[in-house]
């Protein structure tokens, strides 16, 4: 498994995120200035599941691992289907940048707007990254994430 | 192009079986020597040339398998050009 947690190592200054209109007034009358984006789920970070059920109690259970399969106690009633495991409060939000900022500083942004892909494993999730360094350019912040290498395969 | 990770077989994105990707030696993509120039690289157990799919479309991949039919496929589940799913998909005729 290839996941790189999202962490303040550097112990940067953090950026926040507003995610509602009022949290973002909220921001603007105490004197942040703010970046809007658009909140789009990526079809690159996906997870999966499958719901199997007991044949003699009839609960299900809802399996991530495709090792959780394969047991004669259960059906499959729904087989592996794959979705995007993200709900946002609204379709947009904002990074509130404060007033004394430079260009040039980085810093930790800890819940990005953007759907970044963070790590996958060999049973084909990927994972939305939560976190990231970023470089304050004047207008906009310039996210400075190394590309995980991802679950590689050869055949 | 699709990946099943479940059997294992590669797609087109029209449905179009490629290949089942298979190494019986387990080797990793890191540890092999690599071709500057095309950035595939060889296995150094079985000598065949292993392809970095990473910026090839259906029909490079198609063409070289059929050059090829022996190569093998290297697919990294964040590659923008591979989607993963979860059952075999169906040409569409």
């Amino acid at each position: 498994m290839f996941w790189r947690r999202s962490k303040n190592e550097n112990g940067l200054r953090i950026i926040r995120t507003a995610r509602t209109k009022s949290a973002i007034n909220r921001a603007v009358r105490n004197g942040f200035s703010i970046i809007i984006k658009k909140v789009e789920p990526s079809p690159k970070i996906n997870s999966k599941f499958s719901i199997i059920r007991n044949k003699v109690t009839g609960e299900i259970d809802v399996i991530s691992d495709f090792r959780q399969s394969g047991n004669s106690e259960f059906q499959t009633v729904l087989d592996w289907t794959s979705y995007y495991p993200h709900h946002f409060k609204s379709p947009f939000a904002a990074y509130l940048i404060p007033s004394d900022i430079q260009i040039g500083e980085r810093v930790y942004i800890n819940d990005l707007i953007e759907d970044i892909v963070g790590g996958s494993w060999n049973q084909g999730d990927t994972y939305r990254l939560t976190g990231s360094e970023a470089v304050w350019d004047g207008t906009d912040l310039l996210i400075e994430f190394e590309n995980p290498k991802g679950f590689t395969i050869v055949g | 192009m699709k990946f099943n990770p479940i059997t294992n077989k590669l797609f087109s994105n029209d449905g179009g079986f490629i290949k089942k990707l298979h190494c019986p030696f387990k080797v990793e993509w890191e540890t092999l020597n690599g071709n500057s120039e095309n950035g595939n690289r060889s296995c150094g157990i079985c000598d065949r040339e292993i392809i970095d799919t990473n910026h090839l479309n259906d029909s490079e991949i198609l063409s070289v398998i059929g050059d090829k039919p022996n190569a093998c496929l290297k697919l990294n589940f964040n590659q923008i050009n591979l989607e993963i799913v979860y059952r075999d998909v169906l040409e569409k005729k």
